[in-house]
């Protein structure tokens, strides 16, 4: 996934065909986080902390819905990707890009979740059983299309990761 | 937090932080952003500045705050305000909540 150019408030990328596909499949697996992940505080729980954590879930619980419903659209459309001597080109505003980034740290943190929440920072390795094995790579795929969506935004390059060369 | 390859630089601290609370303002809560080894430090950067409008350096200061002390209190609140952001950061996937502030 690289970016070709930015115009006005259009980024545009190039996707090799097998990235292209891999883009869709993980997009698809749209929700992977829970609800119950997402507290709206760690303090003491007062009679305002509670509706307001019910609040928290109602507004989650739409975002989500309106998000899959756009992803339904969005993974039908098929004139997003256009055929390119390289592979496949697509672009996206800046607020389909916003949306993006919101739904692939959804599977990326959902994902980790799933994965018993590790952190290399303390050599705490992903869980791995054959029910949650698919996971891992879900995780680290999403995250390489946020460094993608993440460096066109900032006008860089990219860190840590760089697009695939070969397709097919 | 999640590392990245390159690394950040880290940007000058603000004098007089609005974000930090004050004594002698009304009771309010506080909108606390909380560490976690899977939100790329990159991506929190962005969402501070999407959310809170802030400049490069100061999201970057408090992504680094939450990395490194394992929080970050990114905004003093009326409820309905700081309820507002945390909806916002939580749509985003960020560990955000809402704490009473006493002080």
């Amino acid at each position: 996934m690289k970016l070709l150019r930015r115009a006005a408030d259009r980024y545009e990328f190039l996707f090799g065909r097998r990235e292209q596909h891999v883009f869709c499949e993980v997009l698809r697996a749209f929700p992977v986080t829970p609800l119950e992940h997402h507290r709206v505080t760690r303090g003491t729980a007062t009679p305002a902390l509670s509706g307001a954590q019910q609040l928290l879930h109602e507004a989650l619980t739409d975002f989500k819905q309106e998000a899959r419903r756009r992803l339904e659209l969005f993974l039908a459309e098929t004139h997003r990707f256009a055929p390119h001597r390289d592979g496949l080109r697509a672009s996206f505003t800046g607020e389909e890009m916003e949306w993006l980034l919101q739904v692939l740290n959804d599977i990326r943190v959902g994902s980790w979740l799933q994965l018993g929440c590790p952190d290399p920072d303390t050599g705490q390795r992903p869980k791995l059983t054959p029910e949650n094995a698919r996971y891992l790579p879900l995780m680290e795929a999403a995250g390489a299309f946020e460094y993608a969506l993440l460096a066109a935004l900032d006008g860089t390059e990219g860190v840590g990761w760089g697009p695939l060369r070969r397709d097919d | 937090m999640a590392e990245i390859a390159a690394p950040v630089e880290r940007p000058e601290v603000e004098s007089g932080d609005q974000t930090a609370p004050l004594r002698g303002r009304e009771p309010g809560y506080l909108v606390v952003c909380w560490n976690d080894p899977v939100n790329l430090m990159v991506y929190v950067t962005h969402v501070f500045m999407v959310v809170f409008g802030w400049p490069k350096p100061k999201a970057e200061q408090h992504m680094l705050e939450v990395h490194t002390k394992g929080r970050s209190v990114l905004e003093r609140a009326s409820l309905e305000r700081a309820e507002f952001y945390v909806h916002k950061l939580q749509a985003y996937g960020l560990q955000a909540t809402l704490e009473r502030d006493d002080t």
